[in-house]
């Protein structure tokens, strides 16, 4: 990767925050929702044609690009399949989150609440169940808002930002990002690990349609 | 859980990708050289799991290892069994020792007999149940077969010894409950076992109990008359690649 630019971590954040820069996060989605850099995109990297996704996407975006990964082993993969695809990344940047969080820059980060936690505390939180109507069917805890994920971007407005949210879907996957996307708007969301597959295994409450 | 098989089918090796995808936590076990670090690093990746752990079930003599290679480009250590003579720096395990990733648990469980430091791994999915859901049996318990006593020092009275102990090894492993999932590291035409050995490369723990030669043998002298009788040359190599396997981590 000897033409990549080096690129001083204090730059990369001054870019990205006047938006000069656009940041691709390929890393999974455990450890962007652990922690990321603010307005950066969540593309997890995959060798099943991730380049042309993420390409037809990002088709008409102008601005210098960077990419995240938690290797070189996977930021060049990924800088090889964009490439593949016609878009240049101007920066690589492994290890990234060590580096970001010694200059003290801020990251942005989701935390996790199981089942059994969310059960014991569930008077604290406002439920979101992001799973899509027909999985409703198996049982919604009682006290949950039914958002489906595509829906949750339109209904975010009419939501109060006072109140703690706890993401659910079915398994703590589709409620990750919800979680992440609530928590870059503002919102103070939690993502429950395990989901609503969790939650029915241990018989806990639920409403029935 | 995540649970993925990486093999080769020339030399009848397995290797493991196992992890939790709600926490994203993952480990693999005996990765090949032939596979190399890259397949790993990048399967992880399109599985959505990290790789916290590379865990040699025991110095291998048949295969080349990537296990130095994917931990050094992870930054972490090697684990082995706490008994492994290795010229670099490991995570020792014992009986016992739990890795947990998640809601899935790795319980180590020493079987020595075909060298000193193997460990079977015991795996369990606390999200469904307590009880073991498989075990990766390194080269103790095979499908068939049991791992060979011979491939540390070819001294009659030493193969003996690891015989024996590999008598108490598989005893160990066959106190799992017979619905457990057997997945040893070889299978096939491997080297590494002997005349049962199965072409499948996975079993239950109630199959071997019915159907394998070696359980059957609840005498341990018998057990190591059996296992002497039937053993054929070591494989080329072998001392070369125990060799590399073991030796010092490159720059």
């Amino acid at each position: 990767m000897e033409e990549d630019r080096m690129v001083d971590i204090k730059s990369l954040w001054e870019k990205t925050a006047s938006e000069e820069t656009i940041v691709l996060d390929t890393r999974i989605m455990t450890e962007y929702a652990n922690a990321h850099i603010p307005g950066s995109l969540i593309a997890p990297y995959h060798r099943y044609g991730w380049g042309k996704s993420v390409a037809d996407y990002l088709r008409e975006e102008q601005r210098e690009m960077a990419i995240v990964a938690s290797n070189d082993a996977i930021a060049s993969a990924a800088k090889e399949e964009l490439k593949k695809n016609g878009i240049n990344v101007s920066f690589v940047i492994s290890d990234a989150l060590e580096k970001w969080k010694k200059e003290n820059l801020p990251v942005a980060s989701v935390s996790n609440i199981d089942v059994e936690n969310l059960y014991e505390k569930l008077e604290e939180f406002q439920v979101i169940d992001v799973r899509e109507p027909y999985e409703w069917r198996s049982g919604v805890i009682p006290s949950a808002l039914k958002i489906p994920m595509g829906e949750l971007v339109n209904k975010l407005g009419e939501l109060p930002k006072n109140k703690k949210y706890a993401v659910i879907c079915a398994t703590g996957s589709r409620s990750q990002s919800a979680s992440i996307f609530m928590a870059d708007n503002g919102f103070n969301a939690v993502n429950v690990i395990g989901g609503m597959s969790r939650w029915l295994s241990l018989s806990l409450p639920v409403d029935l349609q | 859980m995540i649970w993925k098989e990486i093999r080769d089918e020339n030399l009848g090796c397995n290797s493991f990708l196992l992890g939790d995808e709600v926490s994203g936590k993952g480990l693999v076990v005996d990765p090949l050289g032939s596979a190399g670090a890259m397949e790993y690093i990048l399967t992880a990746q399109d599985l959505g799991i990290s790789i916290e752990h590379v865990v040699e079930t025991h110095i291998h003599a048949d295969h080349r290892s990537a296990a130095k290679e994917l931990a050094g480009n992870l930054g972490i250590k090697i684990t082995f069994g706490k008994n492994a003579q290795v010229n670099f720096d490991y995570v020792p395990v014992e009986d016992g020792s739990l890795i947990s990733l998640g809601s899935i648990e790795v319980e180590v469980m020493e079987t020595p007999g075909h060298t000193m430091e193997s460990i079977s791994l015991v795996v369990r999915d606390r999200h469904r149940g307590d009880e073991p859901i498989l075990v990766m049996s390194g080269d103790s318990l095979f499908v068939g077969d049991v791992g060979r006593p011979d491939l540390n020092d070819a001294d009659d009275e030493i193969i003996r010894k690891y015989s024996e102990k590999q008598f108490h090894s598989i005893q160990k492993i066959m106190k799992l409950p017979d619905f457990t999932e057997l997945h040893p590291a070889h299978y096939g035409a491997s080297p590494c076992g002997g005349l049962f050995m199965s072409k499948k490369p996975s079993s239950t723990i109630g199959y071997e109990r019915r159907y394998n030669v070696f359980t059957a043998i609840k005498d341990k002298g018998l057990f190591v008359e059996k296992q002497i009788k039937l053993l054929k040359p070591p494989p080329e190599e072998a001392i070369a690649i125990r060799a590399e396997n073991l030796g010092p981590i490159k720059e």
